[in-house]
Formats: structure tokens, C-alpha cells, sequence
């Protein structure tokens, strides 16, 4: 039960390393930088630190 | 004339060789060591010719010389043959099949090398053709490594080539054996080897743990799986153009190839290779043949954002940095690390890169090389060999068969081929993450052909076939509680009476009605009004604690809260209150309300533990629930016949398929009584009494209510179980298939997040393995994916993703929450979400899925979700917590505790009564443990494995002492089932660390030894041991009544009685055990002596006392057939009573002694006296006599040892000792009469002073056959531990012959 960061966790250097996506209902998703975009979605915005990435979730910007 | 003597150079190991002996000397008969490969030589050859160029060779090669290797008290030595006598057996066959030839070489190479004796290596010539032959070689490993083969190959060409010309061969370019020895000495003891060591032990301080493809690791064992592939000419020239661009070699790419595979297929981003070196970088060891392989870890770093460029390059620093420290042996890092033995290893899987050139030619015939065996292999070897014919490259893969099947290995190779393939044809300079592991058609399997789940629902509400059921059938019944039963009309008709009141508080669809109602008739029609008046319902559970409650209030803002009483929930949420206790809805309409409910809009909001320590509300929508309902009445087809019990918590998903499933179909509802959910003992009853066809159980509940005494009731009406929350054992379902045959299980798994349950595996008692939780339901797709999101193919564990319409809408309020665990799916319809739930699962490759863990710090406690996070954010809130940190311990098997750290001065007490006031019941710690600092690992994070385990210990020598026999015999049973030194008779159950397994147990054990009937209820009510003797005392029997004559143990089951008889004490206790052994059908009644209880005169003889026993039989079972049972003393009078019996014409079908002896084995010995009848009493405690002199010395050991003997008066004690010398006298003036029938006998076969004794002596008087059963103990031990198992299991199997 080892907590190693996954896909959608930070990073630990606070790296730009994820996207915010958005689909056609406008439900968001945080998206890792390094895997390509699915189709039905976009990038709102990012690449960001993640932390940064959950507070434009948290205050709707995406 | 005699030969000069030829004269043996004895040289000493390298530490090389000296691993190669250590490892045959472990597994001396095992072949493993033997290397060996075959040369295919086209053309013309000469055997004559060719056997003397070997014999010249060997001359040459020292290592073709060593003719044996011994242990000497200086360690082991080699002995080298003189050149003069090189002796080289060559065995020529000719001609030969290709198949024969392989088959002599695989037998060959199957034969244990013995070292001490030689030889150490064997040739063979096969003739396979006109002019084709096969050159076997086979040398044992610790002379010759894969480099010295190709050395000793080329010079035999050479010397070949020249013989056959007619010339003198060159002069030899070997060097020597002794120089190899020598510089390996120098290197041992220089400072290179000293840095070396340094820098090793640097790399691996954090002994990262070794990647196995097999997910464990395996002793090497004697053979290998191999597994041969080729690599096309375009991809071989693919990856040779990819290595030039990334100023590579090839061998460095195949390396981080195998680097990519390894740490997907092992979910580790830190991956450690091995790399056999053939370490003779400007050495000496160049130019001799011998052992001097290395094999040295490459450890590197695989995540998904970088670019396979990027990996290159680290493999290609990583080489050279491994090359600057390769003398250094594998074995000695190993040991500086202290990572010897199996299961500790250090590296994956090995790549073997075997770049050497075999293009040599024997006198113009062209050959090739064959390798049959690189040495021994540990896990798996993944063998490159660049074929000089341009044929591409060939890759063996060797798999050690302990860990890998040929399919294994045939799926890994097959991925590494693709991979391969891949990464030639891509840029490098993509990110890692655009590579799947798996082939194209693996991941067509598990993303398409498993999720082929589509079907089409019709647009409705978790609501509207209720309404549409209820029409049809509306004097069916809907709902049963207690004594009350509800037809659909009558529960409509409330429901919408409430609903139409909801509508009226701003209940409708999008907005959301809380319920804090215990469960009740009133909690389904609140709940069901809810969903009707079109608002989503939020349950609350009222055992909650009102911050809890409060805080959820405040964060779901529902409209309103419907109540029984308007005291349920905290004041001052500023929640309008609907009380049901009062409330008059008379004037409310009857009929279903109108409402603009759509699929989309939500049906309930369930909150779960959430990790930042605030819970959670989780939004699931109609069209969800309604498809999970469609989907489970499509498998599992419920009727109006069907009785579905209700007994999840509301707070709980599973409840929803519980209130709503049966009232979508016509069945009906039955509702267990508030906290009945978690008392196996009236499941069983509610289940039989109310036949109830349907129910639910998580796992852990599931275990304990099958090791109940009535258990096997409930298979009558019971049709299917469904269990999900937790891992189902296999053993449950094994026990299960036991105790309800012919009744269902079904597994099912899924998150609140994804509407209750999105897989489905019905159980098969065959089965062996892990139990699945099988596959999706309709319309949902599973995904087990890797590091990089890409699809795991079966078998290679993922984390589990869900996609489809059961998905919910998210968290209630928390967008950044929903964000990160409801994300983009990129193998679903455009635009697709996908739920991460943090479970690690994989793919079986029938489409089942297996779970096999976390992810993260995510724990689930008997069904309950619980998030640490949660519980340490609680403890680290409170006053004097400095830092807090909480697990799951599982110190005794099946136990598991959730238990709480805190550092700093706040006392741990206090906290966990703080926190108690706060969290759930399921979430509250069961310790909390206070440290002066958190353990951490070398790397400097907090090492959760070496917290310690709590102590819980009962307020022991200081308590109280207990006030009677019940309450004596409780502390001693209390401490006993908690595993605590002593408890008194105040301390409470759950203090101590009790669980709710742990009551089960302890009320099973309390049923057993006092005989009383009591709850698991009663133990919640009333938790010390003082609190349950005074119910015991007041509805239970008196202790007293435990020494009548008759001991009723069951009296409940369908099976004629047993009847067993006490041994020389006179006391039948110690048959408890046996009976809860023979299960809850088979009635069992002790037979005590009189007088243990009352001043009545002791019997005169046997016959007197057996024929009074006949009386009190009688009294419970006026006619036979009588079966028969006893143990010492016990056994004899059983024989008395049977023969009595018989004398008034009744059958007596089972007569069974414990370890009994006729009166004749007795006659002629001493009677016992006072000081034997006090041995006797220990023992009947399980002691064995030591100092004890006086009664009052016995009473005291008793006592101390908390005996419930102990809990017997004086009197008693007094009586026991008389009755004990009473049976000595009685039993050797009896004289026994002939019993008409068979003899089941159980002897104490552990050797005894009474050396005489022998069943034997009853063939005297039993007419029928003797069948005995030896158990290895002493006569007092037969009644404990596996004895009494066995005893049990034997006298089972019987009864069952006997029928009923």
C-alpha cells in the first residue's frame, strides 16, 4: 500500500504537470501534461503545478 | 615401465567461482549450474581431427583441465590437470536425428554435476546430416562464463582449421588460470575494491524493492522455461538507426526497453535491472577462458512524462557508471546489504545482451551457435544474441517455472516484441506515456471485448416503476416490520401523503431532503416520499455524533429534515424540521405527486469518509441508480414471491438497492429491528421467521454470521446472498457454500461513486483462487490502467477505472475534489468521464476482475470506507497532538484494528474520547497510542510498519476481584477472547480492543462454557463482565442450575440427542466445546453426578448410578435410538446405561468412550486417595497436580488460573473431591454385562505410566466390531484444541451415517 503519486496527484517539485480539461457540458478534469488530450475534450488551461490546476477548478475558472 | 606421475596444480577460487560452488553446494542434485550450447556446423567435418583439436585446446584452457573442485579446510580448491594429460572424451554419433541429438543433449544437461568428482564438463559430436554435425559442449559454470565459451569456440576453430591443413596450429593466446586467480586476490584487497564497496552500498542504501514480473519472487530451481522469439531484420534495423540517432548502442535501447516493461507490468517507477557484465574490461581475464561474469544492478527511473530518449541516455550514463564498479561481485552486494535469501533480492529481471561473434568456420564449414542454458535462473532472463547471419535479432526469454508458466512468459515476451516494435517506428521524443505494454489485440480485449456491455433502458427514475408496481399490485405486500405489514396501497398512500408535505417545504427535483429516521416503517415511506416528492434524499444516520451531522447539514443545505423525534438532530443548523412523531397528514392527497423529474436529476446524496478529513457528499442521479436496479432484476430476476431484507444502514449505498429493489418488483421488504444488522444470532432468526429469500452481507459480517450456531437454519428460505463493501475470502465463500448449500452468493464490488455496484461475479464453490469481483454491469466499462493511463493487459495489475452511466455527478460542492477522481476517459465516447477509484485490480483472462488492494491510504473496515486522512486530520485537531497518524493492524489474523498515533502531551485517552465525540462509531480508533516521535524509514518518511501494536490491558491486579462463579468465569473469558493479560470485572469490551468479530467469539465462548443464551445485542447493552453476570444472573441460569444432573448444552436440532457422561469429577462442562463443534442440528445434554449441587448420599455402585442416569435420559427422550458418549469414568457408565437400556428393549445406535477402560483393567490396582482425587480435580482444569497439597492449595491454583472451576463453591469442591475416589472404588467392584452393539473408541495414545490399558479389553463386552482412533496426547487432553477437532469431526461423520 506504497502512496506514490499517481496521474492526477502533485508532483513533488511543484512542476508544471497538469492541464485543466474541459468537455462539452463544461465538467472539468485535471488531465496529466504528459498524456495526450481525449478526444471530447480540451484544455482550459495549464500546464500548471497542481495545486495551481485545483484552485482554478475551485474557483470555476478551469 | 610406469607414467611419470603428471603432476596437479591446486589453485584456490576467485570470487566468482567461489559463488558458483556456494550455490551448487546449497542444491548439490541440482542441474542449474550446467551451461551448455551446441554449435551447427554445415559442412564437412572430421571426427578424429576434431577430437584432437579439442584434446589441444584443453592442453591450452586451464578451465578445460579442472578436473574437480574440493572443500578444504581453507575453503574450496580447484585442481588443474597437467597439459600433458588433457583428456577431452569426445562422444561421436553418427548418424543421428536433429530430435535424437537434442534429446541426448536435454538428458545430459538434466544430470547434476558433482563437483568433488568431475568432470566438469562433457563434448558430443552428432552426425545429423551428410555433411552437417552438432558440437555439444556443456561446462560447468564455475570454470566458464558465456565470453570463455566463445574464447574456447573460436580456438578450436582455429586449431581445426590448421590440423586440417596440414600446418601447426598458431601459438596459444590463452592466459592463465593461476593469473586469473592472482588478480582477483590483488582486486580484493586493493583500494579500488574498498571504493567499490562504497559506492554500491551508496547506489542501494534504500534497498528499493526488486521488480518482479511474477509480482513475488522464488528459490532458482533445477530447470528454466525458455521461450525463443526473432526480431524482424526492419525492426533489428529499426532499433540499430534509433541507437545511432540517440548516440547509443543497440543493447543500451533493448535495455531501457525492458526497463519500460518492467516498471508498468510491476507498477514501480524505480526499476532495477540486471546486467550480466562479462567483466573483463582491461583485465587479464580478457584472454582467459573462465568464470568471471558479474551480474550488477542498473537501476533506473520510468515515468511517464519522460521521453524514451531521455531513458536511453540514463541507461547509457547507467552502463558506464556500472562499469566503473564491475569486479565487485552481485553475491557481495547482496550481502552489504543484507539482501540474502528468496525473497529479498535486489534486481529484476536480467538482460543478457550477447553481442559476441560467432561467424567461425571449422575448415571452411560455416557455423552457428546454439545456447541451451546460461546458468541458473533466478526470476527471469530476458537472452539478446545478435546473429552474425543478418537474420535479425533472437531473444530468449528463461523464466525460472517456479514463477512463470509458458504462457507467462510466452504473453511477456510477446508485449516486448510489440514494444519493440514500437518504440522503433515512434519518435523518441515523445513522452513514455504514448506506449501501451500491451499488444493491439490484448488491449482490444480488455477495452472492447470485456466491456461489451451496452443495452438499452428506457429513460425512467429510480422512483416511477415504484409507483408503476404499486398499481399493479397494490394489496401486495410492500413492507414488513415487527408486527406490522404494509401493502403497496398503504405504504403509497403514506409515502405521497408526506411527499405532497415535502413538495410544500420546497422539496423537488434538483433540491435535497435530509432523513434521520432510525430504521422503521417511518424511515421507507420518509425515503420513499422523498424520491417521490422528486428531491434527492441525504441520509443521516442518527447514531452519528451531532458535529458530524451538523457539519453535513451545513454542507448538503437541504430544504428540509425529516425526523421521528425533534431531538435527532443538533439545533441550531437553521434546517427546517419535519417531525413524523405528531405530524398529521390527513389532509394531504393519497395520490402520486406530479413532479418534473428527469433521469438527470439527482436521486440521493450519500457521504463518504473524504482523505482532507472532511466527508463528502456524493451526488448519484436517477439514471444511474435506475440502470443498477434494471441490470441486478435482469441477473437475478426477483419475484413477488421474494422477501428482500433491509438491514444496511441508510448511511450505507447497499441500502438503496435494499429499500428500492423489491418495491420496483412486488416483493416484499422486510425490516430488520435498528442495530439488529449487527447481531448475527437474530439475522438468523429474522431470516428463518420472516423467510427472507434476499439479503445482503459484508464479508466480514457474512464470516460471522456463518460461524453462528443457526446459520444452516436460514437455508431454507434463503435463495441468493449478495455480498460487496470488502474483499470476499474465499474461504467465506467456501464456508458459505458449507452452510447454505443451494443458496447463491454473489459477489458484487463499487464505489458510492458509481452507484452501488458496477461488477458482478456469482460464486462457484469450485473455484480455487482469489474470489473475482467479476465483470461490469450493463452499460459500464471497466479499466485497469498503468502509470501512464494506458491499458494493463490480463494479469498485470492496474488501478481500477469505471466509465458509464452509473458514473454519480461528483462531490456535492467540491469541483476540485470532482475534478481529480471524475476525469476524462480517453478510451470512451468522445467527451467521456472515467472514475478513479484508487483500488489496485487486474484483468483474469476470462474478464473477470480481480481486486487486490490500495492504491492509497484508503481502508475499509468491515464493509465501512474509511479514509485515514479523515481520522488523522480528527486526532491532530485536538489540543496537545503535535502529529497524528492512524492504520489498520491486523497483529492477529482476521482481526483488524484501526488504531491512532499521536505525539505530543495531550493524553491518548482523552483524545480518543475527543475524537469519539466527533467521528462515526466504524471510524473511531480503536486505541490511541502516544509516541515520542513517529518511526522513519532511512529515506525519512514516517515507516508505518513499525508502529508499534497497542497493548491493551485490563485494569488487571488492581480491579476488583470478581463477586461469583459467572462473573469470575466472564473476566477470565473476557480476557481470553481480547488476548490481554487479566481483566476485572469493570472493564469494559471495547475498551480493550474488542471488534465485533471479537464479541462474536466471546458470546460463542459464554454460550459454550456457562451454557447461557445471550446476544451479541446484550454485549453492546451491557459490556463488562460485572454488566452481563447481572442479565446472565436475572435471565439466564443460575450457576447452580450448571450442576444438575441433567446439563442441557443444546437443546435446540432436528438430530435424536446426545447424551455424554461425565468423567471422574463428576462434572460434564468440558463437553461444551464438543458441542459447539457438532453444530447447531445435534441436541447435546452432559450427564453430571447427583449430589454436586446437594447434600444427597453419593451412589454405592455403578449399576445404581448408570440406572438413575437411565431415568433422567429417559426424561428428555422417553425412546432410542440412544447414542452414547463418555470420557474416562464417563465411557464405562455409558456402557452400564446402554446395556440398560437395551434390557428395557430400546436401541442404542452409537456407544463412544473417551479414552475409557473396563473395571477388570482396574481391579487388582490401588484405589486412589484423597491426594489422587486432587490430581483429578486439576486436571479436569487442565493442570497438571505440582505443589499442590491441600484442597485449599487447588482452590487457589484454580483461582488463579481463573478456572471456571474456580467459580464453584467450596462445598462444591468438597463434594468433587469425595466424588472423584467414590468412582475409583465403584469402578473396580463393578462387573459389566455384554452390550449389544458396535464400540466408537478415541484413545489417548501418548505414552502413559498405565502402560496396560487397551480398548482392546472390551471385546469382552461390546458384541460388535471395535473402531478406534489414536490422538496424540494425554487422557486429559482430549477435550482440548486439535483433539477435540478431531473428536468432533470423527463423532460427526458418524451421527451424519446415522441419520437423523
Amino acid at each position: 500500500m506504497s502512496a506514490r503519486p499517481g496521474p492526477f496527484d502533485p508532483s513533488p517539485e511543484g512542476r508544471d504537470t497538469h492541464l485543466v480539461l474541459e468537455n462539452a457540458e463544461g465538467r472539468l478534469s485535471m488531465w496529466p501534461a504528459w498524456r495526450t488530450v481525449p478526444s471530447g475534450w480540451a484544455a482550459r488551461s495549464g500546464p500548471a503545478p497542481h495545486e495551481a490546476c485545483v484552485r482554478r477548478v475551485e474557483a470555476g475558472r478551469g | 615401465m610406469t607414467a611419470p606421475p603428471v603432476t596437479e596444480t591446486v589453485l584456490p577460487l576467485t570470487a566468482a567461482q567461489s559463488g558458483m560452488w556456494y550455490a551448487q553446494a546449497l542444491d548439490p542434485l541440482s542441474p542449474a549450474q550446467n551451461t551448455a550450447e551446441y554449435l551447427e556446423i554445415d559442412g564437412p567435418l572430421d571426427p578424429a581431427l576434431f577430437a584432437e583439436a579439442l584434446r589441444r585446446v584443453a592442453a591450452e584452457a586451464d578451465a578445460l583441465r579442472v578436473v574437480r573442485v574440493e572443500d578444504t579446510p581453507d575453503g574450496p580448491r580447484q585442481y588443474v590437470a597437467h597439459p600433458d594429460a588433457a583428456e577431452v572424451p569426445l562422444t561421436v554419433r553418427e548418424p543421428d536425428t536433429v530430435a535424437e541429438a537434442e534429446a541426448w543433449m536435454r538428458a545430459d544437461l538434466a544430470a547434476p554435476c558433482d563437483l568433488a568428482a568431475g568432470p566438469l564438463f562433457r563434448h558430443a559430436l552428432f552426425r545429423v546430416g551428410e555433411d552437417r554435425w552438432l558440437w555439444y559442449q556443456r561446462i560447468h559454470h564455475l570454470v566458464i562464463d558465456g565470453f570463455g565459451h566463445s574464447l574456447l569456440v573460436r580456438r578450436t576453430a582455429e586449431v581445426y582449421a590448421a590440423l586440417a591443413r596440414g600446418e601447426r596450429p598458431g601459438p596459444r593466446t590463452f592466459g592463465r588460470l593461476a593469473d586469473l586467480v592472482a588478480d582477483d586476490a590483488a582486486y580484493r584487497s586493493s583500494q579500488a575494491f574498498a571504493a567499490d564497496r562504497e559506492h554500491w552500498t551508496r547506489a542501494f542504501a534504500d534497498r528499493p524493492q526488486a521488480p518482479r514480473l511474477a509480482g513475488r519472487g522464488a528459490l532458482p530451481s533445477h530447470t528454466f522455461r525458455r521461450r525463443t522469439a526473432h526480431l524482424s531484420p526492419e525492426t533489428t534495423q529499426g532499433l540499430r538507426d534509433l541507437a545511432a540517432r540517440l548516440r547509443a548502442t543497440w543493447p543500451d535501447v533493448l535495455i531501457a526497453a525492458q526497463a519500460l516493461y518492467t516498471s508498468r507490468v510491476t507498477a514501480q517507477p524505480d526499476v532495477v535491472l540486471g546486467l550480466p557484465m562479462m567483466g573483463r574490461m582491461g583485465s587479464v581475464a580478457l584472454r582467459v577462458p573462465g568464470m568471471v561474469m558479474n551480474v550488477l544492478p542498473l537501476r533506473l527511473a520510468v515515468t511517464p512524462e519522460a521521453t524514451f530518449a531521455e531513458l536511453v541516455r540514463q541507461v547509457v550514463l547507467g552502463i558506464r557508471e556500472v562499469r566503473r564498479h564491475q569486479r565487485y561481485r552481485y553475491e557481495d552486494i547482496r550481502r552489504d546489504l543484507g539482501l540474502l535469501g528468496e525473497s529479498r533480492g535486489l534486481v529484476g529481471p536480467l538482460v543478457n545482451v550477447m553481442p559476441f561473434d560467432y561467424a567461425v568456420d571449422f575448415a571452411g564449414a560455416p557455423a552457428r551457435a546454439h545456447n541451451l542454458s546460461a546458468g541458473p535462473v533466478d526470476d527471469l532472463t530476458v537472452n539478446i544474441y545478435d546473429r552474425a547471419d543478418g537474420r535479425g535479432l533472437r531473444i530468449d526469454h528463461d523464466g525460472n517455472p517456479a514463477l512463470y508458466e509458458d504462457e507467462d512468459l510466452a504473453a511477456h515476451q510477446e508485449r516486448f516484441l510489440h514494444l519493440l516494435d514500437r518504440l522503433a517506428g515512434t519518435d523518441p521524443r515523445l513522452p513514455l506515456a504514448a506506449h501501451p505494454v500491451a499488444t493491439p489485440a490484448e488491449r482490444e480485449l480488455v477495452l472492447e471485448e470485456f466491456n461489451r456491455t451496452e443495452r438499452a433502458v428506457p429513460p425512467t427514475t429510480l422512483v416511477g416503476p415504484i409507483e408503476a408496481q404499486a398499481a399493479r399490485t397494490p394489496d401486495a405486500p410492500a413492507l414488513v416490520y415487527r408486527d406490522t405489514t404494509l401493502t403497496y396501497a398503504e405504504l403509497t398512500a403514506r409515502a405521497n401523503r408526506l411527499a405532497w408535505h415535502l413538495r410544500s417545504l420546497g422539496a423537488r427535483p434538483g433540491a435535497v431532503v435530509a432523513v434521520s429516521v432510525p430504521r422503521s416503517v417511518e424511515l421507507v415511506v420518509a425515503l420513499l416520499a422523498v424520491v417521490k416528492a422528486g428531491a434527492a434524499y441525504l441520509p443521516l444516520d442518527p447514531d452519528y455524533p451531532a458535529q458530524r451531522l451538523a457539519y453535513m447539514l451545513g454542507d448538503a443545505a437541504p430544504v428540509c429534515a425529516v425526523t421521528d423525534r425533534a431531538d435527532r438532530l443538533p439545533d441550531g443548523t437553521g434546517t427546517p424540521l419535519v417531525v413524523l412523531d405528531g405530524l398529521d397528514l390527513s389532509d394531504r392527497p393519497w395520490t402520486d405527486p406530479a413532479r418534473a423529474l428527469t433521469p438527470a436529476h439527482p436521486a440521493y446524496v450519500i457521504y463518504t469518509s473524504g482523505s482532507t478529513g472532511r466527508p463528502k457528499g456524493v451526488v448519484v442521479p436517477h439514471r444511474a441508480i435506475d440502470n443498477r436496479l434494471r441490470w441486478m432484476q435482469h441477473a437475478y430476476g426477483l419475484t413477488a414471491g421474494d422477501r428482500v431484507l433491509q438491514k444496511t444502514p441508510s448511511s450505507f449505498d447497499v441500502s438503496v438497492w435494499e429499500f428500492f429493489w423489491p418495491l420496483r418488483e412486488g416483493a416484499t421488504l422486510v425490516v430488520a429491528e435498528p442495530g439488529g444488522h449487527k447481531d448475527p444470532v437474530y439475522l438468523a432468526r429474522l431470516i428463518r421467521e420472516q423467510s427472507v429469500t434476499t439479503c445482503h452481507f459484508v464479508p466480514s459480517m457474512l464470516q460471522m454470521f456463518l460461524a453462528g450456531p443457526d446459520a444452516a437454519d436460514c437455508a431454507a428460505p434463503l435463495r441468493r446472498v449478495f455480498a460487496s463493501g470488502e474483499a470476499l475470502p474465499r474461504e467465506t465463500a467456501q464456508a458459505f457454500a458449507r452452510a447454505l448449500p443451494g443458496v447463491e452468493l454473489h459477489n458484487l464490488y463499487g464505489p458510492t461513486e458509481a452507484a452501488v455496484d458496477v461488477t458482478y461475479h456469482a460464486c462457484d464453490p469450485a473455484d480455487p483462487g482469489p474470489v473475482p469481483i467479476g465483470r461490469p454491469v450493463w452499460n459500464t466499462r471497466l479499466y485497469v490502467l498503468d502509470a501512464a493511463l494506458q491499458p494493463c493487459p490480463p494479469g498485470v495489475p492496474g488501478e481500477l477505472y469505471l466509465a458509464g452511466v452509473q458514473l454519480a455527478d461528483g462531490y456535492l460542492g467540491r469541483a476540485e475534489l470532482t475534478a481529480t477522481r471524475f476525469v476524462a476517459d480517453p478510451f470512451g465516447p468522445a467527451g467521456a468521464r472515467m472514475y478513479r477509484t484508487g483500488d489496485l485490480a487486474r484483468w483474469t483472462a476470462r474478464g473477470e476482475v480481480e481486486y487486490l488492494g490500495r492504491t492509497d491510504h484508503q481502508v475499509k473496515l468491515r464493509g465501512q470506507r474509511i479514509e485515514l486522512g479523515e481520522i488523522e486530520a480528527a486526532l491532530a485537531a485536538r489540543e496537545g497532538v503535535d502529529g497524528a497518524c492512524a492504520l489498520v493492524r491486523e497483529d492477529r489474523p482476521g482481526e483488524q484494528l484501526l488504531v491512532g498515533y499521536v505525539t505530543g502531551d495531550a493524553d491518548p485517552a482523552a483524545v480518543r474520547a475527543a475524537v469519539a465525540r466527533e467521528l462515526p462509531e466504524h471510524m473511531v480508533p480503536a486505541a490511541v497510542v502516544a509516541l515520542d516521535a513517529f518511526p522513519l524509514s532511512p529515506n525519512g518518511k514516517l515507516d508505518r510498519r513499525e508502529l508499534p501494536a497497542p497493548v491493551f490491558a485490563g485494569s488487571g491486579d488492581g480491579a476488583r476481584q470478581p463477586s461469583g462463579p459467572v462473573e469470575e468465569a466472564l473476566t477470565r473469558l473476557f480476557a481470553e477472547v481480547l488476548g490481554v493479560g487479566r481483566t476485572g470485572p469493570d472493564d469494559a469490551f471495547f475498551d480493550l480492543g474488542g471488534t465485533s468479530l471479537l464479541a462474536v467469539r466471546l458470546v460463542g465462548r459464554i454460550r459454550a462454557e456457562l451454557g447461557a443464551e445471550l446476544t451479541i445485542g446484550t454485549l453492546f447493552e451491557a459490556s463488562t463482565p460485572a454488566g452481563l453476570a447481572a442479565r446472565l444472573d436475572a435471565t439466564g441460569r443460575a450457576a447452580e442450575d450448571a450442576l444438575d444432573v441433567v446439563l442441557p448444552l443444546r437443546t435446540a436440532g432436528g438430530r435424536p440427542p446426545l447424551f455424554a457422561i461425565h468423567p471422574a469429577g463428576g462434572i460434564a462442562w468440558c463437553y461444551g466445546g464438543l458441542s459447539a463443534r457438532l453444530g447447531p442440528d445435534q441436541p447435546l445434554y452432559g450427564i453430571q453426578a447427583r449430589g454436586l449441587n446437594s447434600d444427597e448420599p453419593l451412589p454405592r455402585a455403578l449399576a445404581e448410578q448408570a440406572a438413575e442416569y437411565v431415568r433422567h435420559i429417559r426424561a428428555v427422550r422417553p425412546h432410542g435410538p440412544y447414542r452414547l458418549l463418555g470420557w474416562s469414568v464417563g465411557g464405562v457408565l455409558a456402557q452400564i446405561v446402554a446395556v440398560l437400556l437395551q434390557d428395557a428393549g430400546e436401541e442404542v445406535d452409537l456407544l463412544a468412550m473417551l479414552d475409557s477402560f473396563p473395571a477388570e483393567q482396574w481391579r487388582e490396582r490401588p484405589a486412589p486417595e484423597e491426594g489422587d482425587a486432587l490430581t483429578a480435580v486439576l486436571r479436569m482444569a487442565g493442570f497438571e497436580r505440582t505443589h499442590e497439597r491441600t484442597r485449599e492449595d487447588v482452590m487457589a491454583t484454580l483461582s488463579r488460573a481463573g478456572s471456571p472451576l474456580a467459580g464453584l463453591t467450596d462445598r462444591t469442591l468438597s463434594r468433587i473431591v469425595d466424588i472423584v475416589p467414590n468412582h475409583a472404588r465403584m469402578m473396580r467392584e463393578h462387573h459389566h454385562r455384554v452390550y449389544d452393539g458396535d464400540l466408537l473408541f478415541f484413545t489417548a495414545a501418548a505414552p502413559r505410566a498405565q502402560h496396560w490399558l487397551h480398548h482392546g479389553a472390551w471385546r469382552a463386552h461390546v458384541t460388535g466390531p471395535i473402531v478406534n482412533h489414536d490422538l496424540d496426547c494425554v487422557h486429559s487432553q482430549l477435550l482440548l484444541d486439535r483433539q477435540l477437532d478431531e473428536i468432533a469431526a470423527v463423532l460427526t461423520a458418524r451421527l451424519k451415517e446415522l441419520g437423523a
